[in-house]
């Protein structure tokens, strides 16, 4: 990413020396427009316009469903702020999140690092191995999961027991005290894959010979990973963590099928929340409001978006102090 | 119906002879001579006998599906006709219906689709407003029928069927009711099915129930039996089975659990304007909350989930899973509708269940009875844009009569009886599950309904939103530990419910209904009655 | 590679081996309750069911009507794959290569869709496959898959071309070739790795996804797809779990495969992309 960002200053820099006109700049570049139609014009029509769509709703007391939408203007942003179940689910994503994506990160990392071994013959089963929890639909990782978590005859609390680390089962699902956790930890393991097969592609990078290098002045395992893996790899860190950690946030269908967001809101996220205000939630509990939970979306939205350029800027001011102690 | 509590029997003989004249005629052509109506079994078996004449003359005996003529004019060209509900055991009614009335008219293709009202709530909308909703749906259920008939979602039957009123006569007494299946003096939907349904049948497992040394049929349980009974075979079952389970992370079970726990002590009842689950005691116009029978009812569940005599790990099931686990003889106790039972039939064919009434504080067998409004069962609007309309008021013809209930019964009357209680015999083979219905009949009686006495109610049921936490909610956190104080929270609900609908009827009077809150009182209401036309009239002044 | 190197990687496979067994105990779990009685299926945890119910993946089959719902799948995720693919190869490519008027908006714009949270946007995009007359058409359906913004493949197609040298264009234009022919002769085949990248990440979503082909295909149920097909064993009181599991079984074979087939060029892919 750094090489486009690269080859796009050189660029600007070039087209400013022609200095030519603006029209005579689009037409030069009509092809790149014409590239870039499609994609536009379908994300406009799927992603954009309900977006927009959504900034709308946001404005309107609406169930979404009926013919009467009232604006109420900012009403719902108002009511919204003193939501203390909104807040409580804002909270919960970002708990969820910091405690998921690092994990994630250095498990994956971990796991990388043994199956990049070239040695290692059984590589890609192990990785299709890993990765296959990556593939399934969350609705049938749901389903398996609360019968292997069970507290009566579970496979987990069953090894639990006979290793003698408890005495009473773990009802992993329906304790308020570790629910949230083990959604966290099926998360975590539903979407290992993903990180890891980034991990490979960063490890990928990194020529043989440099490790060649380091095992012919004698560098052990560790010394090799703390001298030459890691520092190579960490321009790769910022895009993966950023991945990883929107993907900690997009966890809706994981949870409905797990816990619905219970008991009583302790794994209710802010996805699961905007669900249940938009749509009523379970079975006739609750009044489908749509307006509210646009505003909801639209204000979560924003907040993640302040912290992720917040975050941007924070890893390219301290790539940019690095870059000057190195030049000095 | 009669003042006094009547048993099964003489009422299935009462309401024969009221139907058997009416149900014979209803839906008929003109040209279909009518026999004489006799009120016994075997001449409404007769009577369903075929005239030669008719098109898909078919030999039907008891618990057929029969497609006959109806009054109804059919499309003559080729058609789609489509019906959308909840599925389950309905599902399996419909396929089997369908596929008899492809074999009758050729020229009509039918799809059936079964969904969740999740996918409902969001399907039957997003259908309305392209145009292509189902012929025949079931209306989402956050949303009320009056909604619907003011969105356009749905339309009435009254010009499709010729002989509408000769039709509604088969049905038992208030099954047709303004507010609920008639709104503005037109028929919008039958009460093709009872809503006279405990959501808590005390279903328990023989072999552990008898090794435990109760006996919950021939000496119906307190609450202290209940509760020592679970205690009992959680001991005797030392970890490979409990006392009581129940679908814990199924919101709408604790409502159920609660409720009809504290309103068969005779504390109080309720039925709200859509027949949907309400919570105020009628009698009075107050929410139930801080009620002592429903603090007790809390109470009581909370001790037995100290005593360690729920399933472990409820909370994370649904009701679903609880009923397998049950079948599994995972559990001894289930507080649950009878619909299990053909899950458990066809599922667990070797697992011993049997039905007994629901713990009551005081036992014995005496109990103050359940109340379901007026109106029935409402599960199936006619689309308003359908193209096909006369097939579904044709369906419903053939569905509102004796041996259409005969048939559905014999399909899905176990978890779903019809509404004509003269034809439960088909529901099953097994004489204890016959016993079982019977019992569940005895155990209701029809409740005052709000829109029956002041149809501007549906107004009020527009604006009304669910508060957060609901009391389901509050429950199943009591449960969780994750709320503290039983008499507290519950006072909490209560104000957050008082605000709720006194807002809402604020909302609903700013728009020009005419509504107070004095129209949820019912001060002559006897419990231990149905609540008649006759009640309506005492009261209005 | 010495002898020690192999020593290592059997001692690192022989680990290996039963954590991974352990990670997909799940699906072991999944497959062997397809071929298990619904009875069976919450008795115990055992892998190995008693008798082989091969009847659920009949019942799966007639149910789900797995037959007709398959084709569906394939054709619509075939076709939004295959959408979703060319267009952000397209939009990388200039992203990556060029610079021109309006690009950093364009960028923002696709990233900033990242952070908005999912699922309840249904409604207008359901109004705009209305909108276009393509309601219960699969046509409907592929082009709403084929919508969704997946910033992650055009980040990945604009990395990689970037990386690729100067000198392969300005060959092929010295021979006269113009905008379109490098990219579609040079350009597009060099890239296949990130191409397999984004054919598995687009497959997995697609291919699984439920909401969309349910809401969109309302009225023609011929014209669903599997992920909406395994609903069918759903009912309010009554889930044929084993038939479900069947369902599923079958649903997740393609993806599998897939996967086992392009997992290499996956991994090239992407490091391929963020190299340099």
């Amino acid at each position: 990413m750094e090489a486009k960002l690269r080859i796009a200053r050189r660029a600007s820099a070039t087209t400013e020396q022609k200095k030519s006109s603006w029209v005579r700049q689009l037409w030069d570049r009509r092809w790149c427009y014409l590239f870039a139609a499609p994609s536009l014009i379908l994300a406009t029509m799927f992603t954009f316009y309900p977006i927009v769509s959504s900034w709308y709703f946001s404005l309107l007391q609406w169930s979404g469903f009926t013919a009467d939408k009232t604006f109420v203007g900012l009403a719902n942003y108002a009511e919204l702020i003193q939501d203390k179940y909104f807040w409580d689910a804002f909270l919960r994503s970002f708990q969820f999140m910091i405690v998921a994506v690092p994990i994630q990160l250095i498990l994956a990392l971990l796991i990388a690092i043994v199956l990049n071994d070239q040695a290692l013959k059984l590589s890609p089963l192990f990785r299709t191995m890993i990765f296959l929890p990556v593939v399934t639909t969350a609705a049938i990782v749901g389903m398996l999961m609360t019968l292997i978590l069970s507290p009566f005859n579970g496979p987990i609390n069953g090894v639990l027991r006979d290793l003698h680390l408890i005495t009473q089962p773990i009802d992993f699902l329906g304790d308020p005290q570790t629910t949230l956790w083990t959604v966290i930890a099926v998360f975590i393991w539903k979407w290992l894959g993903q990180p890891m097969i980034y991990w490979l592609a960063a490890l990928q990078t990194i020529p043989r010979e440099l490790y060649e290098a380091a095992k012919v002045d004698g560098a052990g395992w560790w010394r090799q990973l703390w001298n030459i893996t890691l520092p190579l790899i960490v321009p790769f860190a910022i895009v993966i963590i950023l991945v990883t950690a929107v993907g900690a946030l997009h966890v809706f269908p994981l949870i409905q099928t797990l816990t619905g967001g219970g008991p009583f809101f302790a794994t209710e996220v802010m996805e699961v929340y905007i669900y249940r205000v938009a749509f009523g939630g379970e079975t006739g509990m609750g009044t489908p409001r749509l307006g509210y939970a646009s505003a909801a979306g639209v204000f979560f939205g924003v907040a993640v978006m302040i912290l992720a350029l917040f975050q941007a800027w924070g890893a390219r001011s301290l790539r940019d102090f690095r870059s000057d102690l190195q030049s000095v | 119906m009669s003042d006094q509590p009547i048993s099964r029997r003489e009422f299935l003989r009462l309401s024969a002879t009221l139907a058997a004249g009416s149900v014979l005629a209803a839906c008929a052509p003109a040209a279909t001579p009518v026999p004489t109506a006799a009120p016994t079994k075997a001449a409404a078996m007769s009577a369903t006998a075929v005239p030669a004449t008719t098109a898909a003359a078919m030999a039907c005996s008891k618990g057929d599906i029969c497609i006959k003529p109806t009054s109804v004019k059919l499309p003559k060209g080729a058609v789609t006709f489509r019906l959308l509900d909840s599925g389950d055991v309905k599902g399996v009614y419909w396929k089997k219906f369908f596929e008899l009335y492809q074999k009758s008219y050729p020229n009509i293709t039918c799809q059936y689709d079964g969904l969740g009202w999740n996918e409902i709530a969001k399907i039957v909308p997003l259908g309305v407003q392209n145009g292509n909703a189902h012929d025949c749906f079931s209306i989402p259920l956050g949303i009320s029928p009056a909604q619907a008939i003011q969105e356009g979602w749905i339309r009435p039957l009254d010009d499709l069927i010729p002989d509408l009123d000769k039709v509604k006569a088969a049905f038992p007494p208030m099954s047709f009711v303004e507010g609920i299946n008639m709104f503005g003096g037109k028929t919008y939907t039958f009460p093709l099915g009872t809503n006279q349904r405990s959501n808590t049948m005390l279903l328990f497992n023989q072999e552990q129930m008898q090794k435990a040394g109760y006996d919950p049929i021939g000496k119906p349980f307190t609450w202290d039996d209940f509760r020592a009974a679970a205690k009992k075979i959680t001991e005797q079952g030392a970890g490979k089975y409990f006392g009581i389970i129940d679908g814990g992370a199924q919101l709408p079970r604790w409502g159920f659990l609660i409720g009809d726990l504290m309103r068969l002590n005779g504390g109080v009842s309720y039925v709200n304007a859509t027949g949907a689950e309400g919570f105020l005691d009628l009698r009075k116009g107050e929410y139930i909350f801080t009620n002592d029978n429903y603090i007790g009812a809390i109470e009581l569940l909370l001790a037995m989930k100290a005593d360690g005599s729920f399933f472990p790990g409820f909370m994370s099931l649904n009701a679903l899973q609880a009923r397998a686990n049950m079948g599994q003889g995972n559990a001894g106790m289930m507080l649950q509708g009878l619909w299990c039972i053909d899950t458990w039939r066809a599922e667990n064919p070797n697992f011993k269940y049997a039905v007994a009434l629901t713990p009551t504080q005081k036992g014995g067998g005496t109990y103050s009875p359940l109340h379901a409004s007026a109106g029935g069962n409402v599960e199936w609007w006619l689309y308003a844009k359908s193209k096909v309309p006369e097939i579904v008021a044709d369906i419903f013809c053939l569905r509102g009569t004796l041996e259409g209930q005969y048939a559905w019964n014999k399909i899905a009357g176990l978890g779903n009886p019809g509404i004509f209680p003269q034809a439960i015999e088909t529901a099953s083979d097994i004489p204890s599950d016959l016993k079982s219905l019977e019992m569940q009949f005895k155990m209701f009686r029809v409740g005052p309904t709000l829109a029956v006495r002041n149809p501007d109610i549906v107004k009020v049921d527009l604006e009304r939103k669910a508060p957060t936490p609901s009391v389901e909610q509050v429950i199943q956190g009591l449960m969780s530990g994750q709320i503290t104080g039983v008499k507290q929270a519950m006072q909490g609900v209560k104000d957050a419910y008082d605000k709720e609908l006194d807002r809402a009827l604020k909302a609903a009077k700013d728009k020009g209904a005419n509504v107070s809150r004095d129209d949820y009182v019912f001060p002559n209401w006897d419990l231990t009655k149905d609540y008649t036309e006759a009640d309506y009239k005492a009261i209005k002044k | 590679m010495g002898q020690g190197s192999n020593r290592r990687a059997t001692i690192v496979s022989l680990i290996l081996i039963p954590i991974c067994l352990i990670w997909i105990y799940p699906f072991l779990w999944m497959i062997s309750a397809s071929l298990k009685t619904n009875a069976e299926f919450f008795q115990g945890t055992g892998l190995i069911p008693t008798t082989l119910h091969w009847d659920n993946y009949v019942r799966a089959w007639q149910n789900a009507h797995i037959g007709d719902y398959f084709f569906n799948s394939v054709i619509v995720t075939v076709a939004a794959v295959a959408i979703a693919t060319t267009t952000a190869a397209m939009i990388g490519y200039v992203l990556g290569r060029y610079s021109f008027p309006g690009k950093k908006l364009l960028m923002g714009l696709f990233v900033a869709t990242v952070f908005i949270p999912q699922g309840y946007t249904v409604i207008p995009i359901f109004e705009i496959v209305n909108r276009l007359g393509l309601a219960d058409t699969l046509w409907g359906v592929i082009l709403a898959e084929a919508g969704g913004v997946n910033v992650l493949s055009i980040l990945l197609f604009a990395g990689y071309f970037a990386q690729l040298p100067r000198e392969l264009e300005e060959a092929a234009q010295m021979d006269g070739a113009g905008f379109l022919r490098v990219f579609w002769s040079i350009m597009l085949p060099l890239s296949k790795p990130v191409i397999a990248s984004t054919v598995i990440l687009r497959f997995i979503t697609i291919w699984n996804s439920f909401l969309l082909p349910l809401v969109l295909t309302l009225s023609r149920p011929g014209l669903r797809t599997l992920a909406v097909g395994i609903y069918a064993f759903r009912g309010e009181y009554y889930v044929d779990w084993s038939g479900m599991a069947a369902a599923a079984t079958i649903s997740l074979l393609p993806v599998i495969i897939m996967f086992i087939l392009l997992q290499r060029y996956f991994v090239e892919g992407i490091s391929g992309a963020v190299k340099q």
